[in-house]
């Protein structure tokens, strides 16, 4: 038994999206603040091998009979349609309803008291290309001059010391290094968000910030549900 | 049937009275029904009963509409939710 261990969570929140991650979780707190959408929780699955775990968890914990909306946001790795059809396969194992497809809202009866809930996924980073919340950062900084310094950089530190990151490591070796050269190199991906190093007003960032308006609007529509 | 089983108990002996009951009830092919309101009597229940995985259910009572309702959660959900300190009582 974990001794200490503190109370769980108290939500009645209407919202939550679900992110892998504490890169992912402190991103998305800085960009739902961004948009004002503060009734909201954000929990981390602790990667995709979790995932499944913890939309049981959550379906039948008493927290989900306040829940009327899901998030649920993956990377896409390798294989954002893989990815897509693995999360897509998890809500039907489940019985929870489903989306049509990634970066959409489904809706319908589940859970254990049989109340409408919607469920979104968002496939990183733009439901359609390969990679995650690092790729979609680094295409919101795709100008910044700093990114050749930063790519010189580490070709330098592959070719002296023989240092290779994997090479699906390779964004995120390159934001962190892009981070590291700002005036103030100590903030993080979500506080660099907060802090407006990563501008959350450009463009890359529309489809993840379609996807949680899209939540939230879900999350305010009038409660329609019936047992 | 034992009411408000974790009353009295160190939380740190929880586990061990759960292995011993789970243990018993197979033993003896008897169904335990135990009450709580303690978080930490449902993690402890979960890792004493590891191994009878399908020896374990949760019934929470929930009032809605003026009438108390029983939901049945299985050993997996209580595992899952417990496992990401989601709430079950």
């Amino acid at each position: 038994m974990t001794v200490g261990r503190p109370a769980p969570p108290q939500s009645a929140s209407q919202l939550i999206v679900a992110c892998e991650g504490i890169d992912d979780q402190e991103f998305l707190r800085r960009m739902l603040d961004h948009l004002r959408i503060s009734e909201r929780r954000i929990d981390q699955y602790r990667g995709k091998a979790q995932l499944p775990t913890y939309l049981r968890g959550l379906r039948d914990s008493t927290d989900f009979e306040t829940i009327r909306v899901v998030g649920v946001i993956r990377d896409g790795d390798d294989s954002p349609g893989g990815a897509w059809q693995s999360v897509r396969d998890l809500l039907q194992r489940l019985d929870l309803p489903c989306p049509t497809g990634p970066g959409t809202i489904g809706t319908g009866r589940c859970g254990v008291d049989g109340i409408t809930r919607s469920i979104g996924v968002f496939i990183m980073p733009d439901n359609n290309s390969p990679g995650a919340l690092e790729d979609l950062c680094l295409r919101a900084v795709a100008d910044s001059a700093s990114l050749t310094c930063v790519d010189e950089f580490l070709a330098c530190v592959a070719a002296r010391t023989n240092v290779t990151c994997r090479q699906q490591d390779v964004p995120k070796a390159r934001l962190n290094a892009w981070l590291a050269s700002r005036a103030d190199p100590t903030l993080r991906l979500g506080q660099a968000v907060a802090a407006r190093q990563l501008p959350p007003d450009s463009p890359a960032f529309d489809p993840i910030k379609d996807f949680l308006r899209a939540l939230a609007v879900a999350a305010s529509e009038p409660d329609t549900h019936t047992a | 049937m034992i009411d408000e089983i974790d009353a009295g108990l160190h939380f740190s002996v929880l586990p061990e009275v759960w292995r011993i009951i789970v243990a018993a009830s197979v033993e003896y092919s008897v169904q335990i029904f135990a009450t709580t309101h303690s978080y930490e009597c449902i993690d402890a229940a979960v890792k004493g009963s590891a191994g009878n995985d399908d020896k374990l259910a949760l019934f929470r009572l929930t009032r809605r509409d003026g009438d108390i309702r029983a939901t049945r959660v299985e050993h997996e959900g209580i595992r899952s939710a417990v496992d990401f300190a989601l709430e079950l009582r």
